[in-house]
């Protein structure tokens, strides 16, 4: 099962799916498109994994085991 | 002619039975009722506690149900944020509240807003501002989350984004002015 994790007030919601289930996986991909309309950037890493093996995504991975959207940056 | 009133009889539970006397409708006989019997609501019904208490534990009950998502949203970020980061820093952001992050222009210093230490390969000493877009409303620890996050991938545009300040000097924004010499792709390779 794959999840999605988006930062935001209440910590972080998750949009998950399964492999085998193509409602899911398709509506999780209209998720990450819109994200990343949003100049989000995604990184997607095994479940529990430190940040150094965490990577880059630009497109939706159904195999992902997590993927993390964060917000773009500004200076403070 | 203003006319008066003439008792007729005091009746219990209902009120005032009385007579009109001059005016236009001399003789009538009226009830007078108390107010609180015809009031809408009922009011002589209503519990003895003023609404505006009610109103209050309205409140009071919001307020415990706000605590406690905001709770819970700390709680999550907190685990992500500690997944995230390695058995060294895990122990600085649990003592402190901040922990280090190697980059491959210096460390950086996560854990204040608006003071982020930046020590440079080169020795240089600065205090920089990077914040994720309406962090305001992220728990803390998403905001580490999201800084740490881009750190990693992307050093570069974090050290171009940011707003700096030496320890003492008034705050310039970015880009960052970085040590010459090393790129993300040599910094992989050195950690490697």
């Amino acid at each position: 099962m794959g999840t999605m994790r988006i930062l935001d007030h209440t910590g972080d919601t998750a949009v998950c799916w399964d492999l085998d289930d193509e409602p899911a996986i398709r509506a999780a991909q209209e998720i990450f498109e819109r994200e990343a309309a949003q100049s989000k950037m995604a990184f997607a890493r095994a479940a529990g994994a430190p940040v150094e093996q965490a990577e880059r995504i630009r497109s939706f991975d159904p195999a992902a085991e997590e993927i993390i959207w964060v917000r773009p940056i500004q200076g403070g | 002619m203003i006319p008066s009133l003439r008792l007729v009889e005091d009746i219990p539970e209902w009120g005032t039975l009385v007579a009109l006397v001059g005016g236009e409708h001399h003789g009538a006989n009226v009830l007078l009722v108390p107010a609180t019997r015809v009031l809408p609501g009922d009011t002589w019904r209503q519990p003895r506690r003023p609404p505006e208490r009610r109103r209050w534990r309205l409140l009071d009950d919001d307020v415990a149900a706000r605590a406690e998502a905001r709770a819970e949203a700390m709680r999550r970020a907190e685990s992500l944020l500690e997944s995230l980061l390695d058995e060294q820093q895990r122990a600085q952001w649990r003592s402190r509240r901040e922990f280090w992050v190697q980059t491959p222009f210096g460390d950086v210093e996560l854990g204040r807003i608006s003071h982020l230490r930046f020590n440079g390969v080169d020795g240089t000493r600065l205090v920089l501002c990077v914040v994720p877009t309406r962090y305001s409303e992220l728990p803390d620890a998403d905001i580490w989350t999201n800084l740490l996050l881009v750190l990693h991938a992307e050093p570069r545009r974090f050290f171009d984004v940011a707003n700096y300040r030496t320890p003492r000097g008034a705050w310039q924004t970015g880009p960052v002015p970085l040590p010459a010499g090393r790129t993300a792709t040599s910094f992989a390779t050195l950690r490697g």
